[in-house]
């Protein structure tokens, strides 16, 4: 179990592991600790084909994909919510106490200050420091999160439509102009396929395809209404503004399956237009990329191939009971 | 001190319908609007019960928007004459006027709240411009945006600054001058003087609204389909708007005084419907600097 | 006891005056309760507090089964109430859309039509003036106006959802925040035009009562009160009124360019006139943050006087306490962009607003402990309006740090938009503002209606809604952790099992809301004489010094507040 403050350093051995950044109070409040190990141990184990997906009774952030999203949780998990636990256990325990101490029975007569300039002074000054603090945590990530890292291995444009999304690939000099382009539709109820791992409301027929293990630049913009195209495994999440293109990164840590949907109220379909982000090796999204630039279906078989392990042996990134 | 009379000179007015009578016809009035710019029925059917509904219900109908209108004039002519009545059977003692003064203050406040919405609609367009060409922008879909990248948009001629609006701009000073004038014989009781000052402030004021009318009429673009015109429209015209206001106001003061309602010593009224002006006319400065001379200074824009 | 004082304007009334209904406190002057002009053409702050009391009461049943709609569409996935069918139930309930017009018109009706109303012009209306000692509001038939507009604000918001929205569909579907384009060319129906002229209306409403107020505050005080004595009540609704004035202006703007936009050809908000979609959002949250203090401040103000009273002691760092709620108020027009994290801000402009938002919690921790101080020492009496109390402290506290999360803008990139935002803002309304509302209505119950309610009634109300409100929204931290997105009414099979959860909690609050009914019968049956001050020595505000209900004009003499006077 790591605890320890946040270190690249951390990250990386984490990424090499192949597993996320596991974190303990998250887990011992829900009870889980054990399964938690557990579901190390698995992710460690098993093919490196990843999915990040929600998980049914789970109560924390999904699992990390990439590394702004270990971030993410490492400031939630790890900051944020143990100091507003503390904060609220606190509140909770000195009302108990006054409640107790204080009630009518077991104290008659009130007492009657109504000042105390060392109390208000301490609960004025230790929030700031708690705040302070926070930001020492918080601003970096944010930065990091905000600023896309100058060597990017692809870039891709997203332009939300009501109500689907529209992928669209730069040509081999990173024209976005002249690449190609096709658009992805969630797969409807009746044609939903448990054992291709296609999950409900979350999978769609053309996923969108990236490299694993490299920084892709998503430009985000949209054709009609705001959309907002949001993956939580991998930590993004980018309004889709007509006229407007939104930046945003991310980096796969592994090959794998990174379900998102819309996260801006577009329409009557907006909870019909999920995201499905596939992340291949290298060579196997070179391959995919030849194949679709020239016809997406052609695209779906090399696609079906790469990923084959997740039919086999998925690996639900989110196993947080 | 049961049944004990007032002893206070707080204001406890009587019951009184206007505004139940003011929200029926807010009510219709809303409707109304709608009508007018959607319709709630379709186009009509036959039978005389479907065409009367049609009259009243379908598409661009303005009959029920005029109802409501009315009746929202009606309210407001009859609680105003009310409130003139207190005020001349010695409701307002000076408690209560101070109470007044702080009603027209906060009043004034909200609207330049108003205002500071127009104007940051404009200053977004003025200032940002350049993000609209820069690495946020996307023509995709939407090829006349790339027209946006400039501020003022290259095809649209701006009004020369200073030719009608310079003078527009002199005239609310002027009269911010007169009506400072009809106060200050007001308080001295000169009311010859007053009333002199106060009917050039009116006078004055419906010439700037003459002027901006007559400026509308030679704009070299439109309202519609043009974010400069949007937002230039909507600015000055809901100035022009309070102009109006002011003016009438104004004019109904002077009417009062006509009629021998004010006293050096309580003329609240006029002093509100001052406030007012001076307030519209601080509005205008902030226009005229901003929407009329600065793009043409800053930018360079083309002006006729 | 002034019990029968009598105003000198109540001639207009000459003809029905004498006792009212036999069992109450009302003087001479008082018209019969059923008489409908003293309704319909009130100038009585009183009469037009209970006017709103009753009216919230109304909206927070219809919002509250609007809710139930959304709960029981949530209970699970899948489509269960707006799933289209061509059966009747079909054309009732209608299709995702309508979902979406029941989410939109609940948000709505609770802020504008329940919470509102409520606390500003219920509470405030009633118990300004007889805090402040003033014989009435500042402007009484304004005051008429400001409430009057809301009924028919609120038939234009229900007329719009039977009308078209979009297409052949119902009703405005794009939400309370109303986002354009979907707020413009996203509906081409009347439907959101109603919506928009609702808003108006609603906002001209509490514009004249936010001006009707800071003028009673500033200048109706009886003499002896200074702001630095006055109850903190009274404070609280100075600042909200501020923010009113200052913030819906704002919002009246920029729903006038959504109607330009969709009616008259202007582009303000659409990119191919050369239009801004987020120009909307600023404005929007411009008075949209503000907004969510307006909800909460009154609250706070009731909170303070429920504590002290019970706990007979004087409240805790009174100026602080109130200093607490300027600073709120004035940090709270600088923040509003941490609602538009995701939508593309520069990232040095995300970071001011972190550190803005962030800086809320201390001014707020300030009252969070100032009433935990004024507990302390005390003797504490557990009444039905302490229990909602003691509620409102603990469940504002875990809405307001769930806040504190969500303005890590590196954090929201994935909460935003999901149901821990749903949580959030559940916990600090419908756990705090509600709270907050039921405390006062208990606490004022007999000094208002003049009767007594049933004290295990009310008891049994708290701790029902208490358990199934968390019930409700808790789980719905873990859903938004997941990812699960706001305003949909379908969703993956792995946020079944904590929606279902949140749905049985429903139930819960539900049974809880019909013993309210139930309680507000009783009492209406019974009809227990009230006392002057039900609540003794700890109770220090003027209203405990008038009858309950108190004479239809009070304060015919000013009363008089010792200089040292303590709070
Ligand atoms: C009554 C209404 C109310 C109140 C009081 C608040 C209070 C706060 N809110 Fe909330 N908020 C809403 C209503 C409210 N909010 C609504 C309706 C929305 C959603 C709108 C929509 O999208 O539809 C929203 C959304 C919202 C967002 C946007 C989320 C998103 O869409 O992504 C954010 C982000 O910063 C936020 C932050 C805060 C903060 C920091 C506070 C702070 O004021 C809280 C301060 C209180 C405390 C912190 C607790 C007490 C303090 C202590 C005990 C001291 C010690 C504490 C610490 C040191 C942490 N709120
Ligand atoms: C004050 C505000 C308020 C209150 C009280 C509530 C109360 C409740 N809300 Fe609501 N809600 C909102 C404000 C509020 N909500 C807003 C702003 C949104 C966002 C809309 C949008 O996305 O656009 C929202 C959205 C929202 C959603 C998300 C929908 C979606 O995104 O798809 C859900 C889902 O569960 C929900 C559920 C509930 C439930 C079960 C209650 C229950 O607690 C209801 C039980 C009923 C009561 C507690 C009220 C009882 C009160 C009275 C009877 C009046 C009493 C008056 C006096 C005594 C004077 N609400
Ligand atoms: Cu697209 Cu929501
Ligand atoms: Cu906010």
């Amino acid at each position: 179990m790591r605890t320890s403050k946040f270190r690249d350093a951390d990250l990386k051995a984490n990424r090499k592991m192949g597993r996320g950044f596991r974190f303990a109070p998250m887990r011992l409040f829900s009870g889980g600790l054990v399964s938690g190990v557990a579901a190390s141990v698995i992710s460690f184990a098993s093919p490196a084909f990843a999915v990040g997906a929600p998980t049914d009774r789970a109560i924390g952030l999904q699992e990390a994909g990439s590394d702004i999203a270990e971030a993410q949780i490492f400031l939630h998990d790890t900051i944020l919510f143990p100091i507003i636990t503390a904060v609220t256990i606190l509140v909770l325990a000195l009302l108990l106490y006054v409640m107790l101490r204080f009630r009518r029975s077991a104290h008659p007569e009130p007492r009657n200050f109504s000042h105390n300039t060392l109390v208000e002074v301490i609960w004025t000054t230790v929030p700031v420091v708690i705040l302070v603090f926070i930001s020492l945590f918080s601003f970096p990530i944010l930065f990091r999160e905000g600023i896309t890292p100058k060597t990017v291995g692809e870039t891709v444009k997203v332009r939300g439509n009501q109500w689907s999304w529209t992928y669209i690939y730069p040509d081999a000099s990173g024209d976005l102009a002249n690449g190609f382009e096709f658009t992805s539709n969630l797969v409807p109820d009746e044609e939903i396929d448990a054992a291709k791992g296609q999950k409900r409301q979350l999978s769609v027929d053309y996923p969108l395809v990236v490299p694993a293990g490299e920084n892709i630049r998503v430009l985000v913009t949209a054709a009609d209404v705001i959309h907002s195209f949001g993956v939580p495994a991998l930590g993004i999440k980018s309004d889709a503004v007509p006229g407007k293109t939104g930046e945003t990164w991310f980096n796969a840590r592994q090959p794998g399956t990174y379900f998102g949907v819309c996260y801006e109220l577009c329409g009557i379909r907006h909870g019909y237009m999920p995201i499905e982000v596939r992340a291949l090796a290298r060579a196997d999204y070179d391959r995919w990329r030849a194949a679709a630039s020239g016809d997406v279906e052609a695209g779906l078989t090399i696609l079906a191939a790469a990923s084959a392990p997740v039919q086999a042996a998925p690996v639900q990134l989110a196993a947080r009971k | 001190m049961a049944h004990g009379e007032v002893k206070h000179d707080y204001h406890l007015v009587n019951p009184s319908p206007w505004p139940l009578v003011g929200s029926v016809f807010m009510f219709v009035l809303a409707v109304g609007a709608v009508v007018y710019m959607k319709g709630l029925l379709p186009e009509p059917d036959s039978g005389r019960a479907a065409q009367i509904g049609h009259l009243f219900l379908g598409p661009k109908q303005p009959w029920l928007l005029l109802i409501g209108v009315l009746g929202v004039l009606y309210t407001m002519v009859g609680w105003w004459s009310d409130v003139v009545k207190e005020s001349r059977g010695g409701d307002h003692t000076p408690v209560v006027q101070v109470g007044l003064r702080y009603g027209m203050v906060l009043f004034i406040a909200s609207e330049v709240m108003f205002f500071l919405a127009w104007f940051w609609a404009y200053f977004n367009m003025f200032i940002f411009h350049g993000d609209r060409a820069g690495p946020k922008f996307d023509s995709a879909g939407f090829e006349s945006l790339k027209a946006w990248g400039d501020w003022p948009p290259p095809d649209v001629t701006q009004f020369d600054p200073f030719h009608i609006p310079l003078m527009n701009t002199l005239i609310l000073l002027l009269s911010g001058a007169t009506v400072t004038w009809a106060h200050h014989a007001l308080q001295v009781g000169d009311r010859k003087s007053a009333k002199l000052g106060l009917a050039l402030t009116v006078a004055l004021g419906f010439l700037f609204t003459l002027l901006q009318v007559y400026e509308y009429g030679h704009a070299e673009f439109a309202f519609d389909g043009n974010l400069y015109g949007a937002t230039f429209f909507m600015a000055t015209g809901f100035h022009g708007a309070h102009v109006v206001i002011g003016t009438i106001f104004l004019a109904v003061c002077l009417m009062r005084l006509y009629a021998g309602h004010f006293t050096p010593q309580k003329h609240f009224g006029f002093e509100a419907a001052a406030w007012y002006w001076h307030f519209v006319d601080v509005v205008w400065l902030f226009l005229f600097a901003f929407v009329y001379v600065a793009p043409i200074i800053l930018l360079g824009g083309a002006a006729h | 006891m002034a019990t029968e004082i009598q105003g000198g304007h109540s001639a207009h009334y000459a003809t029905e005056t004498g006792h009212g209904d036999g069992d109450s406190d009302a003087g001479h002057g008082t018209p019969r309760w059923y008489n409908p002009a003293r309704w319909l053409f009130s100038t009585n702050h009183k009469d037009i507090g209970t006017m709103y009391l009753v009216f919230a009461i109304v909206a927070g049943l219809i919002g509250g089964a609007l809710s139930g709609l959304i709960r029981w569409e949530l209970a699970q996935p899948g489509l269960q109430v707006f799933n289209d069918q061509t059966s009747l139930w079909g054309i009732v309930f209608g299709n995702a859309h309508n979902y979406n017009v029941a989410v939109t018109a609940h948000g709505l009706i609770m802020i504008f039509f329940m919470v509102m109303p409520a606390l500003i012009g219920g509470f405030g209306n009633w118990f300004v003036p007889l805090q402040i000692g003033a014989p009435d509001m500042a402007f009484p038939r304004m005051n008429n106006i400001s409430f009057w507009l809301l009924p028919a604000s609120l038939g234009l918001l229900i007329l719009s959802m039977f009308v078209p929205g979009q297409g052949s569909d119902n009703g405005f579907g794009g939400g309370w925040t109303a986002y354009a384009p979907l707020s413009t060319t996203g509906h081409n129906g009347p439907a959101m035009d109603l919506a928009i002229l609702s808003l108006h209306i609603a906002g001209i409403s509490s514009i004249l009562g936010a001006i009707n107020f800071i003028t009673t505050i500033f200048n109706m005080r009886a003499p002896g009160m200074t702001l630095h004595n006055m109850p903190l009540f009274a404070w609280s609704v100075l600042v909200t009124a501020f923010l009113l004035l200052l913030a819906l202006p704002v919002f009246a703007g920029a729903l006038t360019m959504l109607l330009t936009d969709r009616n008259f050809g202007t582009h303000f908000f659409s990119p191919d006139g050369g239009g801004d979609p987020v120009l909307y959002q600023h404005l929007f949250w411009f008075f949209g943050h503000p907004e969510v203090y307006i909800l909460i401040l009154p609250g706070f103000g009731i909170i303070s006087n429920i504590v002290s009273t019970f706990s007979r002691k004087p409240i805790f760092g009174y100026l602080g306490m109130a200093y607490a709620m300027v600073a709120i108020g004035l940090i709270g027009f600088i923040v509003w962009a941490h609602h538009m994290y995701t939508a593309g801000l520069s990232l040095n402009l995300r970071a001011y607003f972190v550190a803005a938002t962030m800086i809320i919690a201390v001014p707020t921790g300030i009252k969070i402990f100032s009433w935990i101080a004024t507990m302390w020492g005390g003797s504490i009496d557990f009444k039905v309006p302490m229990l909602w109390a003691i509620g409102f402290i603990f469940l504002f506290t875990v809405g307001g740090v769930t806040g504190v999360v969500l303005s890590n803008a590196s954090v929201d990139t994935r909460l935003h938009d999901t149901y821990y935002v749903v949580a959030h803002f559940h916990y600090v309304l419908s756990l705090g503002a509600v709270f907050a509302i039921f405390a006062g209505f208990y606490y004022w119950f007999e000094k208002i209606w003049g009767v007594k309610y049933n004290g295990v009634l009310g008891g049994l109300h708290f701790w029902i809604t208490f358990i199934g409100v968390n019930i409700v929204f808790f789980p719905q931290h873990f859903l938004g952790l997941q990812g699960f997105q706001r305003r949909v009414p379908d969703f993956a099979d792995a946020y079944a099992h904590w929606n279902r959860i949140s749905s049985i909690g429903y139930v819960i609050t539900a049974l809880g809301t019909v013993v309210f009914l139930i309680l507000l019968l009783e009492s209406a049956v019974r009809r227990r004489k009230a006392a002057a001050n039900p609540w003794g020595d700890g109770a220090t505000t003027f209203e405990w010094t008038l009858s309950s209900p108190p004479p239809f004009h009070q304060f015919s003499e000013l009363p008089r507040i010792d200089a040292d006077r303590a709070h």
